[in-house]
């Protein structure tokens, strides 16, 4: 494809999903500077990946670039270890309540992007989405079962990471 | 910690609306991608690299092609007729000199350096980094990097062996001219049309470089040098003799509105382990696993754009981003000493990274008298000159 059409291609996708990539990563980041870089790496994925984004699984590839960007903005702000600084976590409470509700919901956004991919899928189209597991199901091909699983099995996740976050604290 | 909790911390993020500016700064950040893009006689790479340079994400790979073009280990320097002198006389002679070159023979897509120079300074801008002018100053051994779009500067040092690495390549020309000026090697080429203008051609040949100057047969001003030194070819044009040149061109003052920022830089000493890194990120970063076509400076500069491309969507914090791209330039460093006068050979076109069977690279160190050879899978070796395939 020359670049003339691979453009033409790009700024077509990138209409269509640039409504779900703006609600989808402001919700993963919650910061307007994150959120711009998380946006600038999910454009540039967009565009190495266009022939996938020109496919029928092109659904698929979104959600996995979406969630690729969430993830590299917040590592490259947070630093490699992917941990908060010790002064952003509070002392003076429990051990289950040294991370106030800011904190805990900035590591619910981030570690969303390290989930597992159906998870993350999933958990972005549950509770970002607001889908039904139906639908989840339909996109996931896999019963519906099948996408409650996920869900449920993303939210453990998480449950086991912020578990970890707090033990560290101890 | 408990899932309902989690679970509600979900329904809390997932029920928040998207703010209105928010909106607008998701339109911006879109239009400003999809403007480089419509840049459409740039390469793709070029393109990437422009919106990667203005989204900040990596600064660099840019720092590292103003290196990898400034330093060239021109530590080897080897060593009539009327009209001939005359040609060369104003390279000889200038005052200032503005010129365009190109290191290899690609003269079509290959970068294209600009360069002023002014005595012992040089202006440098590069054709595929529009936002970065490097002033380079061979008396003091500093080279101030501007970035002309987020207005910042950093100055780097390149004291001690990058300091005699690192050629003026006017000046380096002159060199050659005035080793060759009284050679009786000159041959004349007779005329050629170039770009559309008639020159008059010639050839002068060295133990080890080869010149070729095409120029006005009338007013005897070089048009085109064409300088070959063992495996580094470069040409450089469009020259302007003796033009005026303002002072704050070439100033290695910071100029106004910059920001001038702390480097980290560090190219002193780059060594063979240095080296194979770069290759390892070559094959593993920018090839997907498998070892390039070519290597060299001619490749590096076409290259860097692609590892800012590469390096910027990799899930790694930005310091392990610009150690990466440190450590691949050291490594060509490392081989520019070898590029312009000593012996070395790449052969790992195809070869996957891992394949401890398959030679890469071998070059020959200063005083040995066997090759290090660097397998596919990058482990070393030394090897008797007879043992290599030819």
């Amino acid at each position: 494809m020359n670049l003339s059409r691979r453009a033409e291609t790009f700024e077509q996708i990138r209409a269509k999903y640039v409504r779900f990539l703006t609600s989808v990563l402001w919700k993963l980041t919650g910061d307007r500077e994150l959120f711009t870089e998380a946006m600038q790496y999910a454009l540039l994925g967009m565009w190495q990946n266009i022939e996938k984004l020109n496919t029928k699984k092109a659904g698929a590839y979104i959600y996995r670039i979406a969630l690729t960007a969430n993830s590299t903005a917040w590592r490259n702000r947070i630093g490699k270890d992917g941990q908060f600084a010790r002064s952003r976590i509070s002392t003076d409470k429990g051990p289950d309540e040294k991370l106030n509700k800011e904190e805990l919901t900035s590591i619910v956004r981030r570690e969303i992007g390290h989930l597992p991919a159906r998870q993350g899928r999933a958990i972005v189209m549950r509770y970002l989405e607001q889908h039904d597991y139906m639908d989840i199901a339909e996109k996931l091909c896999c019963t519906e079962a099948g996408a409650r699983s996920h869900v449920s099995k993303a939210i453990g996740t998480l449950k086991s990471k912020l578990a970890a976050l707090v033990e560290q604290e101890r | 910690m408990n899932e309902e909790r989690i679970e509600e911390i979900l329904k809390n993020i997932g029920s928040e609306d998207v703010p209105a500016d928010v909106h607008r700064l998701a339109d911006q950040t879109s239009k400003d991608f999809a403007k480089t893009l419509m840049q459409k006689r740039q390469p793709k790479h070029y393109v990437l690299w422009e919106f990667i340079m203005k989204s900040k994400i990596t600064k660099l790979a840019a720092a590292a092609v103003i290196i990898v073009a400034a330093f060239f280990g021109f530590s080897q320097f080897f060593g009539g007729t009327v009209t001939f002198a005359d040609v060369i006389q104003p390279i000889l002679n200038a005052r200032t000199v503005i010129f365009d070159f190109i290191i290899g023979e690609d003269e079509e897509t290959g970068p294209v350096m600009h360069e002023i120079v002014v005595g012992q300074r040089i202006r440098r801008t590069i054709s595929n980094l529009p936002n970065m002018t490097s002033i380079i100053d061979l008396e003091s051994a500093k080279i101030l990097a501007l970035d002309t779009e987020a207005k910042t500067a950093v100055y780097i040092d390149i004291k001690g062996s990058l300091q005699e690495g690192t050629k003026n390549y006017i000046e380096f020309v002159r060199k050659v001219l005035m080793k060759l000026k009284d050679s009786p090697n000159v041959k004349e080429l007779g005329e050629q049309d170039i770009d559309g203008q008639k020159t008059i051609g010639f050839a002068a040949q060295g133990p080890n470089e080869q010149v070729t100057i095409w120029a006005d047969p009338k007013t005897a001003v070089p048009i085109r040098v064409e300088l070959r030194l063992v495996q580094l070819f470069v040409i450089l044009k469009n020259f302007k003799f003796d033009a005026p040149v303002e002072d704050s061109l070439v100033s290695m003052d910071v100029p106004p509105g910059y920001t001038l920022e702390q480097t980290e830089f560090d190219f002193s000493g780059a060594t063979e382990q240095d080296f194979i890194e770069s290759l390892r990120i070559w094959a593993d970063v920018l090839m997907d696993g498998k070892f390039p076509e070519a290597i060299g400076t001619e490749n590096t500069m076409k290259k860097v754009p692609l590892l800012g491309e590469k390096l910027a969507p990799l899930d790694l914090p930005d310091d392990e981003k610009k150690q990466l791209g440190m450590k691949f330039i050291r490594g060509m460093l490392f081989l520019q000493i070898y590029e312009s006068g000593g012996k070395w050979r790449y052969a790992g076109q195809g070869v996957k990274l891992g394949d401890a069977e398959k030679l890469v690279f071998w070059y020959q160190p200063k005083d040995s008298k066997t090759y290090r050879v660097i397998y596919g899978d990058l482990h070393v070796e030394e090897v008797a000159p007879d043992k290599l395939p030819k």
